[in-house]
């Protein structure tokens, strides 16, 4: 992989898909814990205890599903 | 003897018959012994993931954090184990899949090749894993002593003795069959027994609405420092890429694919579980056990409160069977440090093959005693204990592997000042006065980066066959 012409990167390549799901997931991460996740209740539990269960179903569901994807 | 003491008795004795029928594979060859000869199905696989993963801790350890300090805390634990895995299959699944060895001690030495990695790594290793199964057998005990009336000395001392007996004799091919049979049996205790609380007590919303009016604090972010929350995290996001039992299941995978495919359908059915768990039981408990003395107790007395005998027989094996299903892969992991990681260039080499099949034998009877004799004076809060023992292992070893495979600067001094650094600093900062519980990785994984940035500025570079050979771990 080169940033510019003649320059080679000091890591090895991953792939963009891999890359980008891998951001998304510190983004979602950074956002669940901000603080105001902690003061906003629904049902009784705070915005972060929720947001931790989406992340908990969605970061396996999404590699299974372009996991699929890539073997159709 | 009633019936759950016959169920229980059926399962050990099942398991060790399993133990006895592998070791006639698996004695004969070092391959099948540590990774089952490579050739595990993707969905076999998936299974003994996840049966590896849940632990007593993810059983009768997360309900009793939720009761003990409130369900977010808890999924922010959790929730760190779960995401760990898609990142480790993109981090490091396929370069060490590819890479073919049997430990992720042979990687770190292999990549940064010195005395000090090819030792600290295995006891590093032996130390934390050693902390993990005290948990686990306390899980075995209460359990055992609250279902069964069996004294808890007793209890641990007989789970002990049958996974030691299956470990040693049937390697990764009797864990592998023992964890599918573990798994689907931890599964269906937990869904099931959600499924009947939400039958008798309506949706998971209206349980922990009613939960959360009795007692708020189940709801709330409030009962621990927030670096506990966010330390917990990130020990389990970062551990799962080098944590060597999960690293084994990925070595026994049939291919990359299989192995990457593995580890995120395990993770799925995990998060159903734990989810279920703490959503569902942990608000009952709650409310029908408003004050138990030992938080780790509340899913069994939901269990006794609300079932059968036989119902309760079948509970009481799942946790077995979580206990054991953990603790046959870390006790294998433990083994394979010691058998392979440290003496395995004189076993190899300089021994009979007889011997060396009886040092492999012993060795997990060793440490398990160990571990039992420890387990007899048990940690309180399982769960947070073991979260230490394994904040260790990654504030030592995650950087030099991350760095090992993605950076082509990271060197042998790097690699070396990454792991002493991370760990001196975990160390420093877990026994310092006033640390919140679990953030001591917060503070030692900047320093272990800092470090393998700072020290593979000196130190020799790398040769180019070491840049080709990693380079091919990833396209190969």
């Amino acid at each position: 992989m080169r940033h510019r012409e003649g320059r080679v990167s000091n890591f090895y390549p991953m792939k963009r898909g891999d890359l980008l799901y891998i951001l998304f997931l510190i983004v979602f991460t950074i956002i669940t814990f901000l603080p105001w996740t902690r003061g906003i209740y629904i049902f009784g539990m705070a915005l972060f205890g929720w947001l931790l269960v989406i992340l908990m179903v969605g970061s396996p569901g999404i590699v299974l599903i372009r996991f699929l994807a890539e073997r159709d | 003897m009633t019936i759950e003491h016959w169920l229980v008795l059926i399962y050990l004795l099942g398991c060790i018959g399993i133990g006895v029928l592998a070791s006639r594979k698996v004695l004969v060859s070092r391959d099948e012994y540590w990774v089952a000869g490579r050739r595990v199905g993707t969905l076999v696989n998936a299974m003994a993931i996840m049966a590896a993963l849940t632990s007593g801790g993810s059983i009768i350890g997360v309900m009793g954090l939720a009761y003990g300090r409130g369900i977010p805390y808890t999924l922010a634990l959790f929730a760190g184990a779960v995401l760990g895995f898609p990142l480790a299959s993109i981090l490091v699944a396929r370069a060490l899949r590819n890479f073919g060895r049997f430990t992720i001690t042979d990687f770190l030495v292999f990549r940064f090749p010195h005395k000090i990695i090819r030792f600290a790594v295995p006891l590093i290793i032996v130390v934390s894993f050693t902390a993990y199964i005290v948990a686990q057998m306390k899980a075995a005990g209460i359990t055992a002593s609250v279902l069964l009336g069996i004294p808890y000395d007793t209890a641990v001392s007989i789970a002990t003795i049958v996974f030691i007996l299956y470990v040693s004799i049937g390697g990764m091919v009797a864990i592998t069959w023992t964890d599918v049979i573990q798994g689907i049996l931890m599964l269906s205790v937990i869904l099931g027994t959600a499924s009947v609380m939400m039958a008798r007590l309506g949706s998971p919303i209206k349980i922990i609405s009613q939960a959360t009016i009795c007692a708020p604090g189940l709801g709330e972010v409030v009962n621990q420092p927030f670096g506990s929350y966010l330390g917990s995290f990130v020990i389990w996001v970062t551990a799962i890429s080098i944590i060597p039992h999960v690293i084994m299941r990925v070595l026994s995978a049939k291919d990359v694919k299989s192995a990457r495919f593995s580890l995120n359908l395990a993770m799925l059915i995990y998060s159903a579980m734990i989810i279920a768990a703490v959503l569902i039981i942990v608000p009952v408990g709650k409310m029908n056990f408003p004050r138990l003395e030992d938080a780790d107790t509340v899913f069994l007395m939901v269990m006794e409160s609300e079932f059968s005998p036989l119902v309760r027989g079948f509970a009481v094996a799942a946790v077995l069977a979580a206990v054991m299903s953990t603790t046959d892969a870390l006790l294998l992991a433990c083994s394979s440090a010691i058998s392979h990681d440290l003496l395995g260039g004189i076993i190899e080499k300089k021994l009979e093959k007889k011997v060396a099949r009886g040092i492999t034998i012993a060795v997990p009877w060793v440490i398990g005693l160990l571990a039992m004799s420890f387990a007899f004076s048990p940690p309180a809060l399982i769960t947070e204990f073991y979260s230490a023992a394994i904040g260790m292992l990654s504030a030592a070893l995650f950087v030099p592997t991350i760095a090992g495979l993605w950076w082509k600067k990271a060197n042998t001094t790097g690699g070396i000042a990454s792991f002493l650094v991370g760990l001196g600093v975990y160390l420093f900062v877990q026994f310092a006065p006033g640390t919140a519980p679990l953030s001591a990785i917060l503070f030692a994984l900047p320093a272990s980066f800092l470090a393998m940035w700072l020290f593979s500025k000196f130190g020799r570079p790398n040769t180019a066959d070491m840049m080709e050979t990693v380079f091919g771990l990833h396209h190969p």
